[in-house]
């Protein structure tokens, strides 16, 4: 019996159980029998015995979501997380990332000292400095790129609620090369298809009336397995009233299990299923005439367009029955205006069907008067945030991750194509990356081009909490405080009601890290920018905004969160609709996408079928995990890892293969995988393979995470790019399976 | 046709169902109680039928290492404790229906009932020892000659429980298929008379004795073998979970050693060797006692462990 | 009053968040589990359905780690629970042995621990940790013997089934499907 050491290294017995003895029955408090509702509001006065009294509410940023939450904290150590009742998006619930939240905060391998490299890149080995130097280093570099190269010379990556400081210094330093792979390697397709069609996005977080709707279809989402915690507490009411579920999806997902049906379909056919579902639709009149009449434009083209897409069509291309496919459209008209088919998150799948499938789901929610209606996609409002007046930003070159012409309805700069524009200085040099919060080695495809076009920089800058891949190759390494630890600015949400929250710190930070808000006002300063960063600290930065916002900031210190007055986001609730589009309808034929020569209705092309003996590679989510910023996490590594290859039973049999052998992937190219475990499994398809991604770490400062399950990116040698907005498409990758040993 | 079924769990996944719950000290002790309580019966049926005078040295010394083994049995189940300083609980309560508690109350109860029956038996080495003590121990000693029928029914009905109870502990448990049986109380004390009387006929050396002795072991040996097959047949008729427990012993990953050394090795082969040593054809050897010995250990060892191969929980 | 625990399958997604909850609240060593998610996929392809449930020591009315319990250590606290004493607690794993669900594991510390049904906060009006976390509401805590109560009002529901019913342990935690 191995005798481990607690969760906490605490040695105190403060959570020593002394039951009572048999026989004896001490007087029992009358509890409350009814604990299921939504927030528990009626207990936030309880004082808990875990702390020594002091809660703090803060924002959760172990995914991007946000969700407002309670971080307990005795002797400087984060206890427990909770959500917090007060915030919109948690409710006082919380999913298993957040809960996790202490074993970012006191992960051992946490950079805690400025670093300067003193080994090749990539060679991981550093030299703690202090601030000072790491500071002037950075400084010292940035000022000869613009010298020589101008301040557009400096590209800026960045993910997550920290990075506004840095996108600001960069906005001033004058360059316009800041770029987040959220959109062109995630959600790019779906935003720049939502915006065309209705003139918004569908939000982050999304805005999807969930629980009130009568029938979902979830078509490339797996919520559930996806832990965005509002839309899963929203799901689970859905599915417990007996909404109508359709689920698309190669993989019997967590949602699928839950659905009254379920489509397996054939990976990369799903443009067919949609414009069938469409075409149903509008030839059995079972869209929502009126609405469309009203707010949309190019209905009779698309009726046209849609005419030979039969279900009958469509299921020899899915391998759907074409009865189902038939069915589901109808229950989805009958259900209508309060249906909804998810927009989805992560769109880049195939390249050039991306934005038009996403187009496709946008059209069928159009059709089903799903945008405006409760139970479809409501609109949200936001607070009104008043920013901390300062200078204006110069005027700065055009961004270089484009060509004219390239990816014109790209709504902001695509990552890769930065990555491209340093490798080939085309249209100019660029010499410099500061990346903040994202591990570009693994969250862009290709790693070696990223190797690569960062082997020819003349600095790179990364700013980060855990020793990440990235960090390895960083010349100078600036460590953050963790979002437990810091001030961020304030965090505004448009929801139903319109919110504002507060991320504040629950513990002192560690070792020499600093919140992000120093580290940019620090090397603001030191760049000459110190007009942008005029506030004295960010207890001086925060009163002025909350003042000029009239937001009490004691209010928001106390909870975490203001929410704003009720407002109507639904027409049922006195919504007037309005569509911020050059037509000011919904375009359901893109007159834009047509300008440009692109299809103005989604076209479908058949995917390529796995060559003999492959399966398509797909990737997704594990619940427990937010993709590789969690992997190192040890309080999440209690939890069930999702580092195992979903492989179809039927197809494991053929190859030998039993359930938890090591199997190496080798792909299209050639390119060979680390071992993994295969999880042999019924709920698959026999012709694609599933895995998620964020694992395969092998950064040694990630002492937990390295080694363990196989990273997906290695097996993406293959990619397609979207040429409408640019997003790298990423699951037109096949894969053959050896076993090993 | 079984629907095909995956499962798995969190801790599954985490590797946290590995370790056996009850380990080798277990067995240890459940052998050694056992053949104590053999022991302490098969010595006390001598006195009781036959007479003081009857019991032999032999007898003598297989009673006075007694306390020395189930000594030891208790060693072994203090070892097994994970929270050793807290052994003294178990004296603080009686729990009528946990095996586990009347055991350490029988357990304590049998040592001064054997030291008494030692005072009134003793080998031939302590003989004198005794006879001069006066005092305390002489006084005992002449109480225990006088009340010796009493304390061989006390030592009878001690070593009876002692036997019966330590198969009653697994089976008690429920919750493993393999020890889910009623016959499990029965099994063990056959087996552990049986291993009594092997153990004698390992130190006795009158003829006569051996051949009483044999004799004994034989139907000892034929019991178990009886209650063996009703509790592999009761456990292959009990459902699917029982069905899989006793596929471990018979034919699976258990089996070489069950069929092969206490089957086989432990009761069949000693008991033909036995017979034909009776019937003159073979000559009494110490390797039967000894395979019946081996045999009883091994039975308890497979019980336990194959017992905890198979939870009920699926994951 | 007799507390127990309604877990509704349909809506749990098993993303384990009550597992790490717990953890946290009470402090369960690494490697071992007072709760954990058991996921259950019956059938071949396309034809399949899916059980995930979160599952704990299921607080039995008859409970044989209590019966098989030595020193009193394992108790029925009277309110629907069964917890442990760990200062009678001597480590002989009789009731690991004895609980038909693997609910019980060694503390490091050498005594036996599992889910308590965090008596500490029911006892001040505050919900389990896991129930409190669970995004999907999946867990509900309360009296049984309040007919108002969102327990009661599960327990009315056709679907109600308990683990292992062969074992004849009538648990106070049970499911609906």
């Amino acid at each position: 019996m191995h005798r481990a050491r607690g969760m906490n290294a605490l040695t105190f017995s403060r959570r020593r159980f002394l039951g009572v003895g048999a026989g004896t029955m001490a007087a029992m408090a009358a509890t409350q029998a009814d604990s299921v509702f939504r927030g528990y509001g009626a207990h936030a006065g309880v004082h808990d015995p875990c702390t020594d009294g002091r809660v703090v509410r803060t924002v959760c940023e172990l995914c991007f979501w946000k969700c407002g939450i309670q971080a307990h904290v005795l002797n400087n150590h984060v206890t427990k997380i909770q959500g917090s009742p007060l915030h919109p998006l948690s409710l006082g619930r919380l999913c298993p990332r957040g809960t996790g939240g202490g074993g970012l905060a006191h992960d051992p391998d946490r950079l805690v000292r400025p670093l300067v490299r003193v080994g090749p890149r990539g060679s991981e080995r550093f030299e703690a400095v202090s601030w000072e130097v790491a500071l002037g280093t950075i400084a010292e570099k940035l000022e000869v790129i613009r010298r020589r190269h101008g301040p557009e010379a400096v590209a800026m990556f960045n993910h997550g609620a920290g990075a506004s400081w840095f996108k600001h210094l960069f906005r001033a330093w004058g360059t316009n090369n800041i770029a987040a792979p959220s959109f062109a390697q995630c959600r790019g397709p779906r935003d720049v298809a939502f915006d065309l069609t209705f003139g918004a996005e569908p939000g982050s977080p999304e805005t999807l009336d969930i629980a009130a709707s009568d029938c979902l279809v979830l078509i490339g989402s797996h919520l559930g397995e996806n832990m965005h915690n509002t839309q899963v507490q929203e799901f689970a009411d859905f599915v417990a009233k007996g909404g109508d579920l359709i689920v698309v999806d190669p993989r019997f997902s967590v949602a699928a299990s839950k659905a009254r049906t379920w489509l397996p379909i054939r990976p990369g056919t799903d443009t067919a299923l949609l414009l069938a579902w469409i075409h149903v639709l509008i030839t059995e009149g079972r869209y929502q005439r009126e609405y469309i009449e009203r707010y949309a434009q190019g209905f009779d083209e698309l009726a046209r367009h849609v005419a030979p897409f039969t279900p009958e069509w469509a299921a020899a291309e899915t391998s759907l029955d074409p009865e189902l496919i038939r069915s589901t459209a109808r229950r989805m008209g009958a259900a209508a205006p309060a249906a909804l088919v998810h927009p989805g998150r992560h769109a880049t799948w195939y390249g050039a069907d991306d934005t038009q499938r996403s187009r496709a789901i946008a059209i069928l929610d159009a059709l089903l008067g799903a945008w405006g209606h409760r139970g479809g996609i409501f609109v949200p409002a936001g607070m009104r945030l008043a920013p901390y007046p300062t200078p204006p930003y110069p005027s700065a070159r055009p961004a270089a991750d484009r060509r004219p012409d390239e990816a014109p309805f790209a709504l902001e700069p695509i990552a890769q194509g930065l990555r491209r524009a340093t490798l080939d200085s085309d249209p100019y040099p660029v010499k410099a990356w500061f990346v903040y919060g994202t591990n570009l080695i693994q969250s862009l495809p290709q790693k070696a081009e990223t190797i690569r076009a960062i082997q020819s920089l003349d600095l790179l800058v990364a700013v980060d909490v855990i020793p990440a891949e990235i960090v390895g190759y960083a010349d100078v390494v600036l460590p953050e405080a963790s979002y437990l630890e810091r001030y961020d600015d304030l965090i505004g949400l448009s929801w139903r009601r319109g919110a504002v929250a507060l991320r504040q710190p629950a513990l002192p930070p560690l070792g020499d890290s600093k919140p992000g808000w120093w580290i940019a006002k620090k090397l603001g300063e030191r760049l000459g920018l110190g007009a942008y960063f005029p506030w004295r600290d960010i207890d001086d930065y925060l009163e002025e905004r909350c003042r000029r916002s009239n937001l009490d900031l004691a209010t928001l210190k106390r909870d975490g969160v203001i929410v704003g007055p009720e407002r109507a986001s639904t027409v049922e609730e006195g919504l007037a609709l309005s569509f911020h589009t050059p037509s000011a309808k919904i375009e359901l034929s893109s007159e834009r996408l047509r300008e440009r020569g692109f299809d103005a209705l989604p076209v479908y092309r058949r995917p390529a079928d796995p060559p003999a003996g492959f399966f398509r590679l797909l990737y997704g989510r594990a619940p427990a995990q937010t993709f590789g910023r969690t992997a190192n996490n040890r309080q999440l590594g209690q939890l069930t890892h999702g580092d195992r290859l979903w492989l179809n039973a039927s197809a494991a049999a053929r190859l030998g293969v039993r359930n938890g052998d090591r199997v190496r992937m080798v792909n299209q190219d050639g390119a060979r995988s680390e071992p993994v475990a295969v999880k042999v499994t019924e709920r698959i398809r026999a012709d694609c393979v599933f895995l998620p991604h964020g694992w395969g770490h092998t950064a040694r400062g990630l002492r937990y995470a390295r080694g363990k399950g196989v990273d997906d990116g290695d097996m993406i040698t293959r990619v397609d790019v979207d040429p409408v907005m640019g997003g790298t498409g990423m699951r037109g990758n096949f894969v053959s399976i050896e076993r090993e040993g | 046709m079984d629907p095909h079924v995956e499962i798995e769990s969190t801790r599954s996944l985490a590797g946290a169902l590995g370790a056996t719950n009850w380990g080798w000290e277990i067995p240890v002790y459940l052998f050694l109680g056992g053949l104590v309580a053999g022991l302490l019966m098969a010595v006390c049926v001598v006195a009781l039928v036959r007479g003081r005078e009857r019991v032999t040295e032999g007898m003598r010394r297989g009673l006075l290492a007694t306390p020395v083994l189930l000594s030891l049995g208790m060693g072994a189940l203090f070892v097994d404790l994970t929270y050793k300083l807290h052994v003294w609980r178990f004296y603080t309560a009686f729990k009528a229906a946990a095996p586990m508690s009347w055991g350490s109350w029988i357990l304590l109860a049998v040592y001064p009932v054997m030291a008494l029956l030692v005072l009134a038996m003793p080998p031939a080495f302590l003989m004198g020892a005794r006879r001069e003590g006066a005092g305390t121990l002489g006084r005992l000693t002449r109480w225990s000659e006088a009340h010796l029928r009493g304390l061989a029914m006390a030592g009878l009905a001690g070593g009876a429980a002692l036997g019966v109870y330590t198969g009653v502990l697994l089976s008690a448990t429920g919750a493993q298929p393999l020890w889910s049986s009623g016959a499990l109380g029965a099994l063990f004390l056959a087996s552990g008379a049986s291993a009594g009387v092997a153990a004698l006929m390992l130190v006795e050396r009158e003829h006569d004795a051996k051949e009483l002795l044999s004799r004994a072991d034989i139907g000892l040996i034929a019991a178990e073998l009886v209650v063996v097959g009703l509790w592999l047949a009761a456990l292959l008729t009990q459902g699917p979970a029982f069905r899989a427990a006793a596929g471990l012993v018979l034919w699976g990953e258990y089996a070489p050693v069950f069929v092969g050394f206490v089957l086989f090795g432990g009761l069949l082969l000693p008991a033909a060797l036995e017979v034909l040593a009776l019937k003159g054809r073979a000559a009494h050897s110490r390797a039967v006692p000894a395979l019946v010995l081996l045999g009883g250990m091994l039975l308890r060892v497979v019980i336990v462990y194959a017992g905890q191969a198979v939870p009920l929980f699926p994951a | 009053m007799r507390r127990v625990m309604i877990i509704d399958e349909s809506r749990c997604v098993g993303c384990e968040a009550c597992v790490l909850a717990c953890k946290n609240e009470n402090d369960v060593p690494e490697g071992m589990y007072r709760d954990w998610v058991t996921q259950e996929a019956r059938g071949t392809f396309p034809e399949l359905s899916l059980s995930i449930r979160s599952e704990r020591c299921n607080h039995c009315q008859d409970a044989p780690c209590v019966t098989n319990c030595p020193t009193g250590a394992s108790h029925y606290r009277g309110d629907g629970t069964v917890q442990i004493n760990r200062a009678l607690c001597t480590g002989c794993r009789a009731c690991i042995a004895a609980c038909p669900y693997g609910a019980r594991f060694v503390h490091p510390d050498g005594y036996v621990d599992k889910c308590t049904l965090c008596a500490h906060r029911l006892d001040r009006g505050q919900g389990t940790a896991c129930e409190e976390v669970c995004p999907t509401q999946a867990i509900a805590v309360g009296d049984a013997d309040d007919p108002t109560s969102e327990v009661a009002r599960r327990m009315r529901r056709a679907s109600l089934y308990v683990l292992q019913p062969e074992a004849a342990t009538r648990p106070n935690v049970a499911y609906v499907r």
